[in-house]
């Protein structure tokens, strides 16, 4: 029987002039987040970059490498639809290029954080004590240093490439997935302790493991959406300063880079990788928004 | 209150302590050994051996490290190969334009972002919100970097009033205007987020309801009751993204060509200049992790709860 | 109803409907509310969470949340004027003014960054219109009258400076600050102790007195209303079931809800050794229309009427007045 009372506490303080209510049908997370349009174009989006990424050597018109002198610094046209370099190499290609690399580095980031994260904060949940202390002081330490800045550092040791720049993303990554699972977990156990402590050794392993799993998959999922649309801006920051992968291969970052000496007279060399970047971003950010709001789950930023 | 304090304070300890020890840990990352990292491979023998001996090459880590951090404490943190100049003394110099930088930004973003949150919040759903919500999503997708060259095309191609790039000292303060506005704009997405969660947050309490059964107009209970309890949890957690936005000044003075702390450790990165790219780190860090405390003992100092303990 | 005092009663709610949409549709939470109260009087509102009892009383004050309630029909005269669509400038001129509400948790419906003293004389230089100081020494009286010792000093306390007890009786004086004719109690002592609650209720009554103020006191505890009322409401189902004088509804309750309320009390004399009974079944659900009287899943004494067609409220002793087809007069012991 709904109580009256906290709804109305709850909803009553809004000092509102007139406004819609969504007319909810309860059909579950997945039937709210077809409803939610945004979130929709988001996907689409999502699909088209990761699609653009994966069969980018089929659908560039040219080869990323190619020069072609006799059309250098041409700005868009029909033959070129983005325009081209000082190199006369095709901005459309180099971009679909980079879509590619970008997807790359951020999915594989992701994945490390994901499991590395998961890993950790598992650990530190089911164990505690000093394994808990030890490993969280040390996300909180990750933590503490600025991203790129921390991620320069790195880059400028262990010497800019593909993999290290998707090594660095993805460690950096680790202390918020970590976080996350600590939490879920600790809150599993507070449930699950009272009944395992009844049960033998061997199961109270099983039930942990039978029982985290679905519950830590709703925060997780959201962040992962979230921290995707992070790599890829990391990444791409790191290639616009030099540090990630380096020309001529093409990155978003260092397609912007490059074209910073040409920006008055060409910029379409800036302007078309930095809108695919946004793009991108913006499509993983519309979903995680989505996803969010449809599990109903208190994401949002550490 | 002073308990808060004093607690506060003796927690940031370990985490400098973390820190240092962290940033030690990547000297040892970088390819060939310290001495090598600390005066690049044109260093003369003496050079190298009185480092050696004062680095202590040949004694335990710890011990190393021990050496290490009471230089760092002593503000030496060592030489700018490229630079051949003390790395604390750069430091120094450029600190004061990312300073003004971020400071400048900061200001910009609450003006834009504080009030379009707040609106938001007190008109939910209606179409100053949704404009709001679609521009904060929108703002947080478009890298700062991108942000920049957009401007600079608008302004200093477009408009020539403000210099594409340079530094302060060449054009005034002027320079610092589009590099304000291009980090200020983009951290206005978050602010604006922030805002809104934080009215929507406040705006739910029982406090607020009371208010309005007193019979005080929307104005009074809006501004005057929510905006009030809201403003102290947006502070703080606006200071806790000095990180976030410390990152940002660093590709936005790239792209003006600024020099400030961010364009020297781009520099140094570039010419492997390791000193100044760790030294620059440890900085960047330790200012971190001071804002924070900062940013908690004022938190402290805003909220009556806490400051009467 | 009739006003036995001569005039017209300060407050009559006539054939109150109000539609509240939650998650799972539209809820009918007040389905033809009518009471009337006058100057000075002090009524009690009874009845289980859910029966509409605190919608009903927001929708005095004009509170009800915005966008996902509305009043469908009836309305609410309070000295002469209709708050059922009444304009928002004219609300807030009442609100706080003329009625006052004290709501149920002091320890969340106080602001925790304003002194006390703000709080307070906010609502006295709005209603009031006096000065600073004026503002602040009327304060100062109020929290004397509500039993807050050293008042002058606690005006620049925090409410967090103050137990729960104290705070509601800062919610009371807050209330009572611009003598309003009218002071609505929502659950006014449900998040207290029990000695703090009588003590609340003590000054209620007292205060009532003194100050010859109405009041509408909203409860799902028997005990808290029966000493403090003169008469009492008892509502299920968005609707008044039984009504009349206090000791007359409690002591011979003609309603079998009210029965069963009264019977599912403990009694604390052990003689009796009487099985705690419980009213079986549960509240109807308030998103479909109800046919006939919607007790009747729960009645002991149901009848074929009272499937088909929803009972009016009828006299059954002078100003008592019941709303059932059967109206047992099975007696209570008195508690």
């Amino acid at each position: 029987m709904s109580d009256h009372s906290t709804n109305v506490n709850q909803t009553l303080s809004v000092a509102v002039a007139g406004n819609a209510v969504l007319e909810w049908t309860d059909d579950g997370w997945l039937g709210r987040l077809r409803r939610n349009r945004l979130a929709l174009v988001g996907t689409a989006g999502i699909a088209l970059f990761l699609s653009v990424g994966l069969f980018a050597p089929l659908i560039e018109p040219y080869p990323w490498s190619q020069f072609d002198l006799a059309h250098r610094l041409s700005g868009p046209t029909l033959r070129h639809v983005f325009g081209t370099d000082q190199f006369g190499r095709d901005i459309l290609s180099r971009t679909i290029y980079g879509a590619r690399v970008s997807m790359l580095v951020a999915l594989a980031a992701t994945a490390i954080g994901t499991v590395g994260g998961v890993l950790i904060g598992a650990a530190a949940g089911f164990f505690g004590g000093w394994i808990d202390e030890l490993s969280m002081r040390t996300m909180d330490i990750i933590l503490a240093f600025p991203q790129i800045v921390l991620a320069i550092a790195v880059a400028a040791l262990l010497g800019p490439s593909l993999i290290n720049v998707i090594w660095i993303v993805g460690l950096l990554m680790v202390p918020q997935f970590a976080r996350v699972t600590r939490g879920s977990v600790i809150g599993v156990m507070n449930l699950e302790y009272i009944t395992a402590t009844r049960t033998i050794g061997q199961s109270e392993v099983m039930i942990v493991v039978r029982h985290i799993l679905p519950n830590i998959a709703g925060p997780l999922i959201v962040l992962a959406s979230l921290a995707i649309p992070g790599a890829i801006i990391t990444e791409a920051a790191l290639s616009f300063l030099g540090a990630g992968v380096q020309l001529p291969e093409p990155s978003w970052g260092n397609l912007l880079s490059g074209g910073n000496a040409y920006l008055l007279q060409a910029p379409w060399l800036s302007i078309f990788p930095g809108l695919a970047i946004t793009l991108a971003v913006l499509s993983f950010n519309l979903l995680g928004d989505g996803l969010r709001d449809a599990l109903d789950v208190a994401g949002g930023p550490a | 209150m002073w308990t808060y304090a004093a607690r506060r304070m003796l927690l940031v300890v370990p985490v400098l302590l973390g820190l240092s020890i962290l940033v030690f840990l990547l000297i040892h990352l970088a390819p060939g050994d310290p001495v090598t990292v600390q005066l690049g491979i044109h260093a003369t023998a003496e050079t190298a051996a009185r480092l050696r001996s004062s680095l202590g090459l040949n004694a335990p880590l710890p011990v190393q490290y021990a050496l290490w951090l009471n230089r760092v404490v002593r503000l030496d943190l060592g030489t700018s190969l490229y630079a051949h100049a003390p790395v604390a003394e750069l430091i120094a110099q450029r600190f004061p334009t990312t300073l003004a930088l971020t400071v400048a930004s900061i200001l910009l973003s609450l003006v834009i972002g504080v009030p379009l949150g707040v609106v938001s919040a007190t008109r939910r759903d209606g179409i100053i919100d949704n404009v709001g919500r679609l521009f904060s999503i929108i703002d947080v997708s478009i890298p700062v970097f991108w942000l920049g060259f957009l401007l600079i095309l608008a302004f200093a191609i477009g408009i020539p009033v403000f210099p594409p790039g340079g530094s302060v000292s060449e054009y005034g303060p002027i320079a610092l205007v589009l590099p304000s506005v291009t980090l200020g704009a983009s951290f206005a997405g978050i602010v604006v987020r922030f805002t809104r969660a934080a009215m929507l947050e406040v705006l739910g309490e029982d406090y607020i309801r009371t208010a309005q059964a007193k019979g005080l107009s929307t104005f009074a209970v809006n501004y005057s009751h929510a905006l009030g309890n809201s403003l102290i949890p947006l502070v703080t957690v606006v200071g806790l993204q000095v990180g976030v936005l410390l990152s940002g000044a660093v590709l936005t003075e790239t792209v003006f060509s600024l020099p400030g702390l961010g364009l020297l450790m781009v520099g140094a990165v570039a010419a492997r200049d390791y000193p100044m790219v760790l030294g620059t780190v440890l900085f960047v860090a330790v200012l971190v992790v001071l804002v924070n405390l900062a940013v908690d003992l004022l938190y402290g100092v805003l909220d009556p709860r806490v400051r009467y303990e | 109803m009739v006003s036995l005092q001569g005039g017209e009663p300060l407050l009559t709610v006539r054939d109150l409907a109000v539609d509240m949409r939650q998650r799972h549709g539209v809820v009918h939470a007040v389905r033809g509310l009518s009471y009337s109260l006058d100057k000075g009087e002090a009524m009690g509102i009874a009845g289980e969470s859910g029966s509409g009892k605190t919608i009903s009383s927001l929708a005095l004050l004009g509170l009800l949340p915005a966008g996902i309630s509305r009043v469908v029909r009836g309305s609410i005269l309070f000295a002469g004027r209709d708050i059922v669509g009444m304009q928002d400038t004219e609300l807030r001129a009442l609100r706080g003014g003329r009625i006052s509400m004290v709501f149920q948790n002091p320890l969340s419906s106080l602001n925790p960054v304003m002194t006390i003293g703000r709080q307070l004389t906010e609502a006295i230089r709005l209603h009031l219109e006096l000065s600073a100081d004026e503002a602040c020494g009327r304060a100062i009286e109020m929290l004397e009258l509500v039993g807050i010792p050293d008042p002058e000093r606690r005006l620049s306390d925090y409410p967090h400076h103050f137990s729960g007890g104290m705070r509601q009786r800062v919610m009371i004086a807050m209330a009572l600050s611009c003598r309003p004719d009218l002071i609505v109690a929502d659950e006014p002592t449900t998040a207290l102790d029990v000695t703090i609650q009588a003590q609340v209720l003590d000054l209620l009554n007292r205060l009532r007195h003194e100050l010859g103020m109405a009041v509408i006191l909203i409860s799902h505890d028997l005990g808290v209303v029966a000493d403090t009322t003169d008469r009492i409401a008892i509502m299920y189902a968005g609707r008044i079931v039984e009504t009349g004088p206090t000791r007359q509804v409690l002591g011979a309750p003609r309603h079998p809800y009210t029965i069963g309320l009264l019977r599912s009390i403990p009694s604390l004399d052990g003689l009796r050794r009487r099985e705690l009974a419980a009213i079986e079944g549960a509240p109807p659900d308030l998103s479909v229309d109800i046919t006939g009287c919607p007790f009747r899943d729960r009645c002991a004494w149901a009848i074929q009427e009272c499937a088909e067609i929803d009972p009016p409220l009828e006299p059954v002793a002078p100003r008592h007045t019941v709303a059932c087809w059967v109206k047992p007069a099975e007696t209570v012991e008195a508690t």
